[in-house]
């Protein structure tokens, strides 16, 4: 009987540290939320996110012990979804397509210089519809 | 060999073969799963970046407590059901039976508090449409991004309920043998359904809260 205890607590240990870990981690990405930090807030938010998905992702689904197969499976999901990102977003994040300023280029209008001479200001087919946003 | 073992399938030759085939097919599934959610992640992320004060103004609005509460629950719940396979791998039919349970026990208990808070959402009236309460208009696209995503994820941690439920049942009957392989499948499914909310609270519930 005792063995039997003593075997169930090993059996319990390691996952409920890691358990422990998530609710921590949960803690903390909630309780910094409400600190001003500037861009530091994301930054904890998504840290602390990716650390609990890589957690789970490695520890309760077995990708600490899986063969080479299976964390290639896992990888390839991630991996499209890293080329999904970038690209979308190294459009998204660079031009002003829609008139407005984006982190890596300027608005429209300080971009005067780089109009181009086939797209009259007025006629800009986007600008009307997307260039205010309320 | 193993290869008289009842728990082998067609067209598997042995049970470690199954095995494999299981958590790879379920992983496969699970990419698909990741790029479906990651489509909409990637027009969240475009749309915040576009109007990012709208989006924290929208943000602000949503049940802080209930998000935080329902990403402990469903974090608890990935301990049980991990702790299911455990036990089944050491062929320990009453704490898989135990775990299953509590498992399933707190994937309801999720969906009840997500009542509670989609109650509360609506009675605020922040269903996008016409007479929505916020401004400037972009906090609907939140507020749109916020129902379909939370749906979305009810929706499968309602199937998820519906399958931990069925292996619960099928073991208690003893028509599924505790060593069965296909404890594991469901408990990946399970994960990353928890995975999945653990990337919504930051986007739903943690912006602009400073």
């Amino acid at each position: 009987m005792s063995s039997e205890t003593h075997s169930t607590f090993k059996l319990w240990r390691k996952p409920s540290l890691i358990w422990l870990g998530l609710l921590l981690l949960l803690a903390i990405s909630v309780g910094s939320a409400y600190i001003p930090l500037g861009p530091g807030n994301g930054a904890i938010n998504y840290g602390v996110a990716v650390t609990k998905a890589a957690l789970v992702l490695v520890f309760f689904m077995h990708l600490d012990r899986s063969r080479a197969l299976i964390r290639l499976a896992a990888l390839a999901g991630l991996f499209w979804l890293g080329f999904m990102f970038a690209l979308s977003l190294s459009d998204y994040l660079t031009r002003d397509w829609n008139g407005s300023a984006t982190t890596l280029a300027p608005a429209k209008k300080d971009l005067a210089t780089h109009e181009r001479g086939d797209f009259p200001k007025d006629r800009l087919p986007l600008a009307p519809q997307f260039g205010s946003r309320d | 060999m193993s290869d008289a073992s009842p728990l082998l399938r067609e067209p598997w030759p042995s049970l470690e073969r199954q095995k494999v085939a299981v958590s790879f097919g379920m992983w496969v599934f699970i990419a698909s799963e990741v790029l479906f959610f990651g489509g909409l992640f990637l027009a969240y992320t475009v749309y915040r970046h576009l109007d990012a004060e709208a989006f924290k103004a929208a943000a602000r609005e949503t049940e802080v407590f209930y998000g935080a509460t329902n990403t402990a629950v469903l974090l608890t719940s990935s301990l049980t059901m991990a702790m299911a396979v455990k036990a089944s791998e050491e062929g320990l039919r009453r704490m898989t039976l135990w775990c299953l349970g509590t498992t399933a026990a707190l994937g309801l208990a999720f969906l009840v508090i997500k009542g509670f808070e989609y109650h509360s959402d609506l009675e605020k009236g922040l269903w996008p449409g016409p007479d929505f309460p916020l401004h400037p208009a972009a906090t609907q696209l939140f507020w749109a991004f916020y129902w379909i995503a939370t749906g979305i994820h009810a929706v499968h941690l309602t199937v998820g309920i519906g399958i931990v439920t069925v292996i619960a049942v099928q073991l208690k009957r003893g028509t599924l043998p505790v060593e069965a392989t296909r404890f594991e499948g469901v408990a990946l499914y399970w994960h990353l359904v928890d995975t999945i909310w653990i990337f919504l609270l930051p986007m739903l519930y943690l912006v602009g809260r400073a």
